[in-house]
């Protein structure tokens, strides 16, 4: 059946079956390699997307659940060019090693900070859960939620103050 | 040392904005046209002869093509050899019809996309007769003619010096402890994945996530009959792989099959074929006697250490050795006795994996070491101290000397700053019970002094814009070492690291390597380059004299001539045109050491007593690192290291039941340590220079995992009062343990 | 239309219908966390997928005075995020919110927890203790049932081929107090090795008027206890030594001679600890303006 939905901002149709999952749609309609498949159970978070802002694994969703849905990957996150707080954090902090779980992981940090703009150590551990990463312990992934999650309200509040009359 | 311009600064890495756009495409990211793809028709069964394999159904989908035992060479390998003429023992084909455990490889389904290649494996019906399982470090002893036919229940691997039985016989103590390691998935995060493509002028092209490209060349050679001047192995971008992608598991079969077709193959697999079908780390079991004197001065050791290879024997061999190897690199002993051997068994092979072995010979020394100070009633700090080893002092083994060894440094500045002294005495009587614990250990820096050769060569070029390629073999795994090459050539020539590239491995481009093994990378590639650097300043100072007298000098990443400073673009450019010599130049270098990193691991942890969990509260990771060419990267290693060998402590285990069947397939069994219950990690590093390595520097990557098993099973059995040795140290064994014990 | 395609109803009454025209040759998906990976596997030329994520009929957390409504297609993150169970159904937010990771709490749904019958799950436990009721419909008609009458046995249910799980149906209690918690080899993102959920009425004088307690992962979903029940009602929430005896008979009972009894046995206390502790907590009374 053809579908309709929108993934980075885009409206796009495509054609899935009873057993397209959301993450062979991504990556084999709309070439969005950003996307990984580790497990295919979704046990290690490297498909994971946005949906409505929240995070899914893609391999654990269908593509049929998808339509009129709107998806955010990675290559969607940039705007004009510019990286996402998140992402700028991660270089920062030299947060990637291999680089495998990376996008899965920017994204599940990115949907906590949609709905948590100052969460703590434990919070993102938590929300972190679901996004396995082999190589570099967490630590500097953490490390650079946290920055972001200040850069982020840093410059909500300073955005706020140069709205004021 | 601090006057470096880069070295030791947190220079990015080149390829961090491609990783975080998800723009740093693995290789199955980027199919290639007209691929065929693969699907592997592996073994069900733990032992079993193939009696039937029927794929009529298979057949029937478009475009399908099965390759079978049957139809492959038997030529047998070993995956673990690196280069020809290595002969260790081979006994694994790319396929068979004797599968010696579940996810052995009998056939190759191919078709023109990867759904319909796995709808037709699935298709697929295998008939067994079944055979004996193989499960334990004991049962090939009686089984061992049923696995293969050279009928060989272990291979023996014996190294030592002086005299043990004397020691024994002058010792005031004898303290004998076993313990056992488990059998674990490397976990890359990236599965395997391997394209093979025939190329015109019969060049086979191997595209290969692999961290020996000459180790995959000669791999394949054993099955396509080219030459290896045919044979093109690239290593692509990789999604990890802690040794996991060093022996080759699927180059071969693939190769071998892409040039039979003449067509390009493509092979990935799932997680639950990348855990049962590749490699591990090998399970293994270690006793260990220790001799004292009254004073708890170690007089000699004996090990008897078994490591169970699973099916195949790989590069398990080479891991009982390197285990054994490591014994007088730590603490002075004066009497050696090492008894190894390897057995197989109906199990998912081993090979190597991040360490080599050292975590599981470090589990049994630093375990055993906790275990006889508390039954001697030594300190165990003071029993350390009096026994480690110091700078300079010679392998009584006939190795290489320790180079500039500070295990005392990492052990007194980690004691302090880890706060040992308070927390050494566990705490809590009810439920949860704390409990502190630390583990010493040593790694190598390359192969010198061993039975194998260790070299390396590159080039380094100038180019006409001042910009610079240093054509070196690299193997980037995660853990950037081309950034620390190009840090380094940027420390020596002053050209910024971004404008510095470096080229990955590339057997038909490149110079020869011995690939991302050993930890050499940072002691031997690194120190290479510097040569190479410190070699085309010297160059370019050269031809600019023939050009410009000798008033050049060398500043600042330009020539100074007069006063005035000759961009070096500018002169690269001259000298091409006016002396016709091109800014390249070649270093072949031949390290003359093999100094030893050392690492402390300590920890202080909380057991629940009733569920088993533990929770680390507190991580100190103290290593000895000569000079941290860039801190960000080291620290990325020791916090990997960390999390992996916390898994190794608690929660992984590829464990098989007595048919052979695997107790996981996939993560939701096969636990790793995830965010929440990872600890922040502090870290010291000692940089007190290592002669021989550039700008002092020496190894971390595969350290970094090993104390890190011990110092928390150390940490559990102070907080409990136990004396656990069987890893992991799962919530079901500690519960057991406590519940057997009588109150 | 492509004989592959998912059927997608937007009403009960379409999906009526596609359960009267397709008998026994349906495979419904809730939201799929665990059947998108089998479908290749579990879809047969005959039957036809039935995606439920566009009824939203089976959606919303809702009281009237007797009950609070829970649509069987309420993810976890929902169920574990609201604040009406938060307040009243605390046992079924907890298990709600311990379930997988975010990722799968966004797209897992409390009806397919209950509907797949895992012995692991978490949610049915947590229903169970709270005296919820199972709501299926069918082109028979419809029918309810007892969360713990309703799964039959591991991965078994009382969902017939031609049915589909609906709601649930929590009475409420004023004053109820629950409480859930789990064990599983790590923090979070861990199979329930062992779970617990308890509902309680608290009465005058520490005393408990009513008790439910049931344990997951003992062979099937949901196992009442109800000689730790007793020891509630008879001690109220004080004699923690006595409620976890009983809940470690129950163990011993639920699986007599299995290799994970010692274990069961052992962790079974940390969670009635927990447990205990979480509903101490909850009857403490109030300060005032909270």
């Amino acid at each position: 059946m053809i579908i309709e939905l929108t993934i980075n901002g885009q409206k796009v149709r495509a054609e899935v079956t009873a057993e397209t999952r959301l993450i062979d749609l991504l990556r084999d309609t709309f070439h969005l390699t950003s996307v990984k498949e580790g497990c295919g159970v979704g046990e290690c978070g490297a498909c994971t997307v946005l949906l409505n802002n929240d995070p899914v694994c893609s391999c654990l969703t269908s593509a049929v659940q998808a339509r009129g849905t709107d998806i955010l990957t990675v290559e969607g996150l940039e705007r004009n060019g510019e990286l996402d707080v998140i992402q700028t954090a991660f270089l920062e902090h030299e947060a990637t090693q291999c680089g495998f779980c990376t996008p899965g992981m920017i994204l599940t940090a990115k949907a906590l900070l949609l709905k948590n703009p100052r969460p703590n150590r434990a919070e993102i551990k938590k929300a972190l859960a679901g996004n396995l990463c082999r190589c570099t312990g967490f630590v500097p992934i953490i490390d650079a939620v946290l920055a972001a999650a200040r850069i982020g309200v840093a410059s909500a509040a300073k955005q706020g103050k140069e709205a004021r009359p | 040392m601090s006057d470096f311009r880069y070295v030791g600064r947190n220079v990015p890495r080149p390829d961090g904005p491609d990783k975080v756009r998800g723009r740093y495409n693995y290789l199955a990211d980027e199919p290639l046209a007209n691929v065929l793809y693969g699907a592997l028709v592996l073994s069900a069964r733990a032992h079993a002869r193939v009696t039937a394999l029927r794929a009529e159904k298979a057949l029937e989908l478009h475009g399908v093509i099965i390759l079978t035992f049957e139809d492959a060479p038997q030529t047998r390998y070993n995956s673990g050899e690196w280069f020809p003429g290595q002969d260790d023992h081979a006994d694994e084909t790319i396929l068979t019809g004797h599968a010696r455990h579940v996810g052995d490889r009998l056939a190759l389904i191919l078709a023109p996309d990867e759904k319909t290649a796995r709808a037709a494996r699935d298709l697929v019906t295998v008939e067994y007769v079944d055979l004996p399982p193989v499960i334990g470090f004991d049962a090939a002893e009686e089984l061992a003619k049923t696995l293969h036919d050279d009928g060989q229940a272990a291979f023996i691997g014996r190294l030592g010096y002086d005299d043990f039985d004397q020691a024994l016989a002058r010792a005031a103590s004898v303290v004998t402890d076993t313990v056992t390691t488990p059998k674990i998935h490397h976990a890359a995060l990236e599965p395997h994945a391997v394209l093979a493509w025939p190329r015109p002028e019969n060049v086979l092209e191997i595209h290969s996530p692999c961290q020996i490209m000459f180790g995959v060349q000669h791999a394949v050679s054993r099955v396509v009959p080219l030459p290896l001047a045919k044979l093109r192995v690239i290593k692509t971008r990789m999604g990890g792989t802690f040794g996991g992608k060093q022996e080759v598991v699927y180059e071969p079969l693939v190769a071998w099959a892409a040039w039979k077709l003449g067509r390009p193959i493509f092979l990935q697999t799932s997680r639950e074929e990348s855990i049962l079908g590749t490699r591990t780390r090998a399970a293994a079991q270690g006793r260990m006697t220790t001799a004292l004197d009254n004073e708890g001065r170690i007089l000699g050791r004996r090990v008897e250490m078994t490591v169970d290879a699973g099916a195949y024997l790989s590069g398990s061999k080479k891991v009982l050795m390197a285990m054994g190897k490591k014994l007088s690199r730590l603490y002075r002993v004066p009497a050696l006795d090492y008894q190894g051997r390897v057995v197989r068994t109906t199990t998912t092979p081993a090979g190597a994996c991040r360490g080599y072995g050292s975590p599981q010979i470090h589990a049994l020394t630093e375990i055993h070491t906790d275990l006889l100070c508390a039954r001697l009633g030594f300190d165990p700090v003071a029993f350390r101290l009096k026994n480690v080893v110091e700078p300079g002092e010679t392998d009584p083994s006939g190795a290489s000397n320790f180079g500039n060894a500070r295990i005392r440094d990492c052990l007194t500045r980690g004691l302090t700053a880890f706060g040992w002294e308070r927390r050494r005495q566990p705490s809590g009587s009810g439920r949860f019970r704390r409990g502190a614990g630390f583990a010493c250990c040593t790694h190598g820096n390359g192969y010198y002094g061993t039975i194998y050769h260790d070299m390396a060569a590159m080039s380094l070029r100038l180019l006409e814009d001042g910009s610079a390629v240093l054509r070196a073999g690299v193997h980037e795994l995660g853990n950037a070492p081309g950034a620390a090459l190009i840090q380094i050539v940027a420390e020596v020539t002053g050209i910024a690291p971004e404008r510095i590239t470096a080229l990955e491995g590339d057997t038909l481009a490149n110079h020869y390597d011995i690939g991302c093994q050993a930890s050499r990378g940072i002691y031997v590639l690194g120190e290479c380059a510097r040569l190479c650097a410190e070699k085309v300043l010297e160059k370019i100072r050269d031809e600019a004299e023939t050009l410009w007298g000798p008033a050049v000098e060398w500043r600042n990443g330009a020539l100074e001539l007069e006063g005035r400073a000759l961009p070096l673009g500018e002169a690269v450019r001259q000298i091409e045109r006016k002396n016709r010599v091109s800014l390249e130049v070649t270093v072949e270098h031949r390290p003359t050491l093999n100094p030893a990193s050392y690492g402390v691991h300590f920890v202080d942890l909380t057991v629940d007593t009733l569920t088993g969990l533990v929770h680390i509260e507190k991580y100190l990771a103290v290593h000895d690192i000569g000079q941290a060419i860039n801190r960000r990267l080291v620290e990325g290693q020791i916090y990997g290291g960390v999390q992996m060998g916390l898994g190794m402590a608690l929660t992984e285990e590829l464990a098989y039941d007595d048919q052979g069947r695997p107790s996981a397939r996939n993560f939701d069994k096969y636990h790793l340590v995830n965010a929440p219950d990872m600890p922040e990690v502090e870290t010291i590093l000692i940089e007190e220079g290592e002669p021989g390595g550039p700008f002092g520097a020496k190894s971390i990557g595969e350290i970094a995992t090993v104390p890190v098993a011990p110092a928390v099973v150390n940490a559990v059995n102070r907080a409990l009062g136990t004396d656990l040795t069987a890893l992991p140290l799962t919530p079901a064994r500690i519960v057991a343990h406590l519940t057997s014990r009588p109150a | 239309m492509n004989r592959t395609d998912p059927l997608t109803p937007t009403t009960t009454a379409a999906l009526l219908d596609i359960l009267t025209r397709f008998p026994g040759r349906t495979r419904l998906m809730a939201g799929g966390t665990d059947l998108t990976p089998r479908l290749g596997r579990v879809l047969t030329p005959e039957t036809r997928l039935v995606d439920l994520s566009g009824l939203d009929e089976l959606r919303g957390i809702v009281p009237n005075a007797a009950e609070i409504r829970v649509g069987a297609m309420e993810t976890m993150a929902r169920l574990a995020a609201d604040d009406l169970l938060n307040r009243e159904a605390v046992a079924l937010a907890q298990a709600a919110g311990r379930v997988g990771s975010w990722q799968i709490r966004t797209r897992a749904t409390v009806g397919g927890n209950s509907a797949n019958a895992s012995p692991a799950a978490d949610t049915p436990p947590a229903l169970a203790a709270l005296a919820a009721t199972v709501h299926l419909v069918s082109p028979r008609g419809q029918r309810s049932l007892a969360v713990e009458d309703f799964i039959t046995g591991p991965n078994q249910s009382a969902l017939a081929d031609d049915e589909a799980l609906v709601e649930f149906r929590l009475p409420r209690r004023p004053g109820q107090i629950s409480a859930f918690a789990k064990v599983g080899s790590r923090t979070e993102m861990s199979i329930a090795r062992l779970n617990l959920a308890v509902a309680a009425l608290p009465s005058k004088g520490k005393k408990i008027s009513e008790a439910r307690v049931f344990l997951g992962t003992l062979g099937r979903a949901a196992r009442r206890a109800q000689a730790a029940e007793r020891v509630l009602l008879e001690h109220g929430l004080s004699r923690e030594e006595d409620f976890n005896r009983a809940l470690m008979d129950a163990v011993a009972e639920a699986i007599p001679g299995r290799s994970t009894l010692a274990y069961k046995q052992s962790a079974i206390q940390a969670l009635g600890q927990d447990v205990l502790a979480e509903l101490r907590r909850q009857a403490r009374p109030k300060r005032s303006g909270t």
